[in-house]
């Protein structure tokens, strides 16, 4: 059907939640003739366990997800994207292949080794995340990402995550919601640590090379943040939100804060 | 339920259990009762409910998803209704202010003065009605996390909240 409504120029898109197509086509910024309603795909709908692993459709709710709480991170993660009524409308799906840069959903999939299977014109295909996401998950026009699978150790290993935003609490109950300067999700798996960042760069990412600086645990922690700067995969965000180097500042801190946590060591400034 | 609103294409190859949507009659079933408007499949929730069928109470306001003032309920849970189409409403129960009869959250609105200007006041009582249904448990947290969803101009965050809470410890 996406090929069919292409080649009659009608732009097609997937239509999961919908919030960031009805958004954007208010201010014009996308112009789809044509919009392909996943929800009621019932692969896409699937929340559950399936033998050891998780099953999750595309089309599922972020808040849902976040009720079902079958894996806490994620639950952590896509819990603080947007506000709660909008998320129960914006799907996982949705969430993973927005235009927005900070999409953090990803982060807890990319840290959990996880799943994806994709239907595409030329029929279905299931492909580790690592391989699929860079940058963005890397999809032929017309490809449909139907779900995403968790194996159940990664859902169970202790973590860290927090998100750094520029506006702190207003007053009880409103809390400011907010774009993330810096959102960050941490696990420690086997005494290594895996780290995925979203806010830092203009697009959300995980780097192993990264990942082995960070548990090189015979250098200082300072030393170690140091060669990290270097290994970033893009430029730090410079923007009106924060600058280069608060966001620099704040990613030290959290990566600090996350090893400490993770490996019960103080790492002090 | 959609009828002149779909193309039939049945019978096209591929396409078995499709449904095409133009500009048609949309019935949705609101408050309990089962309405019809004529739309757009573009037209959102909202439109639909304020111009369609004179149901005012879902307020427009930022249209983007960041106040709060159209909340509406999609199966008993809050959505905003501005970023939402309504061919999404299809075969789902929608509830908006006007269907919620002197419900403990509009009593405790009214006992703790949680309004002002009353622009907002619908989205939120929606809102806190939703959590007390959903969970009437609800922790501090749980409570302030819920509330995030609603802006008020009037800044009357302190009554709103005395609100909902006294709401949830009666349940």
């Amino acid at each position: 059907m996406f090929h069919d409504l292409q080649v009659q120029g009608k732009n097609p898109f997937y239509y999961g939640g919908g919030t960031e197509i009805i958004s954007f086509s208010r201010l014009h910024q996308l112009y789809p003739q044509a919009v392909i309603d996943v929800k009621d795909i019932p692969e896409c709908r699937v929340l559950e366990y399936q033998g050891d692993t998780l099953v999750m459709g595309a089309a599922v709710t972020l808040s849902q997800i976040q009720e079902s709480n079958f894996y806490p991170l994620l639950s952590w993660c896509g819990g603080r994207v947007a506000d709660h009524t909008i998320r129960d409308k914006i799907t996982l799906g949705g969430n993973i292949c927005a235009r927005i840069p900070y999409r953090e959903a990803i982060l807890a999939l990319l840290v959990a080794d996880c799943q994806v299977v994709i239907e595409g014109k030329d029929g279905t295909k299931r492909e580790p995340l690592d391989k699929m996401f860079d940058r963005t998950l890397q999809l032929e026009p017309g490809d449909l990402l139907v779900q995403v699978s968790v194996n159940k150790q990664h859902t169970n290993l202790p973590f860290y995550s927090s998100k750094r935003t520029t506006d702190g609490k207003v007053a009880y109950p409103q809390d400011r919601v907010g774009y993330p300067l810096i959102s960050s999700a941490f696990v420690k798996d086997n005494g290594h640590v895996r780290a995925a960042f979203s806010g830092l760069c203009a697009f959300p990412f995980r780097s192993f090379e990264l990942e082995n600086v960070l548990c090189d645990r015979g250098a200082p922690l300072g030393e170690r943040l140091d060669r990290i700067m270097g290994l970033l995969p893009g430029q730090i965000v410079n923007d009106m939100e924060g600058s280069g180097d608060y966001r620099e500042f704040l990613f030290r801190n959290t990566v600090r804060e996350a090893l400490g946590q993770l490996e019960g060591v103080e790492y002090v400034c | 339920m959609l009828d002149t609103a779909v193309r039939d294409v049945e019978g096209v190859a591929g396409y078995q259990g499709t449904r095409f949507l133009d500009k048609g009659l949309l019935h949705l079933r609101v408050n309990g009762e089962e309405r019809s408007a004529v739309a757009r499949p573009a037209d959102t929730l909202l439109e639909v409910l304020r111009d369609q069928l004179g149901l005012t109470g879902a307020k427009p306001s930022c249209r983007n998803g960041d106040c709060g003032a159209c909340t509406v309920l999609l199966d008993g849970w809050p959505v905003k209704s501005c970023l939402m189409l309504a061919v999404e409403a299809v075969d789902h129960e929608i509830t908006t202010i006007e269907g919620l009869h002197g419900t403990p959250m509009q009593q405790a609105f009214v006992r703790e003065f949680a309004f002002q200007c009353g622009y907002c006041t619908s989205g939120f009582i929606v809102n806190g009605h939703a959590l007390s249904q959903i969970h009437p448990d609800a922790d501090e947290a749980t409570i302030r996390e819920w509330l995030q969803s609603n802006l008020c101009r009037c800044t009357g965050y302190a009554e709103i909240g005395r609100a909902v809470q006294s709401v949830l410890e009666e349940s």
